[in-house]
């Protein structure tokens, strides 16, 4: 990869590895707004802050958030319906796992996550010989 | 050079897919639904990728309703998602999705996808 698309790579990477935290303490606010007081369209922004945390995490290489964004996730959807009842809503769990989203900002190493990220979203073009070479293997 | 729209709410995800794409094509982006229809009209792209979740509705919604729509319904589409449930992966792939990526996705499988359903 030549040096200037790694470094358009390394710069999106830092501005989300930046922003990481603002992003866990936001999901922190609106569960403690929620726990003080229920409203509806609350719950729906703090899940898609969590879904987007899932999903962002993993594409940058954070695999351990993605996974615990991913299990709060999980927790948190089949309460979007409006046939469940909110007050079954776990605050001491959900308190819990934001915890461990925090923990897991401040234990990974950003190195690794970078390497993650680059080798997965950077567009080598030796795909298709990958692929060739998977595909004659099998032959 | 052809046109790809975006329809992506989260803005690091956006950001990224058009850094990977900008050189092969041009990239437009929407943030919602009602958005990307809006740019789907004006900018009659070549291909739609849709996230799965969006504001306003959802990547499957919009797939639907682009179907119903002459003008719109020969636009291949590639989905890309967070969300592993299964259904939703079928439900795609019967509508005719030219992929189906889960986050984290490969870049150059993503790429090959695009050219194959775009014809490239």
């Amino acid at each position: 990869m030549d040096s200037e698309t790694k470094a358009k790579f390394v710069d999106l990477f830092e501005d989300y590895s930046k922003n990481l935290p603002e992003k866990i303490q936001y999901i922190d606010e609106l569960a403690k707004r929620l726990q003080d007081q229920w409203d509806a369209d609350l719950f729906s922004e703090f899940y898609r802050k969590v879904h987007s945390l899932h999903g962002s995490a993993g594409v940058y290489g954070y695999i351990v958030l993605k996974q615990l964004a991913d299990g709060l996730e999980a927790y948190l959807k089949p309460f979007l319906a409006s046939s469940v009842d909110l007050k079954a809503l776990n605050f001491q769990k959900i308190t819990s796992d934001i915890n461990a989203l925090k923990k897991a900002w401040h234990d990974t190493s950003s190195e690794k996550a970078l390497s993650i990220f680059l080798k997965s979203n950077i567009i080598t073009g030796d795909a298709g010989e990958k692929n060739e070479k998977n595909s004659n293997h099998r032959r | 050079m052809k046109k790809i729209l975006i329809i992506e709410d989260d803005k690091d995800i956006a950001r990224l897919l058009v850094t990977q794409l900008k050189s092969q094509y041009q990239v437009h982006i929407a943030f919602d639904a009602v958005q990307g229809f809006r740019t789907m009209q004006q900018e009659k792209p070549d291909l739609l990728l849709l996230d799965v979740s969006v504001p306003a509705g959802t990547g499957i919604s919009i797939a639907e309703k682009t179907l119903e729509l002459p003008h719109l319904a020969g636009t291949p589409f590639i989905f890309i998602s967070a969300n592993q449930d299964p259904a939703i992966r079928k439900r795609a792939l019967e509508l005719g999705a030219g992929g189906f990526f889960n986050k984290p996705w490969d870049a150059q499988e993503l790429l090959d996808a695009i050219k194959k359903a775009i014809g490239d």
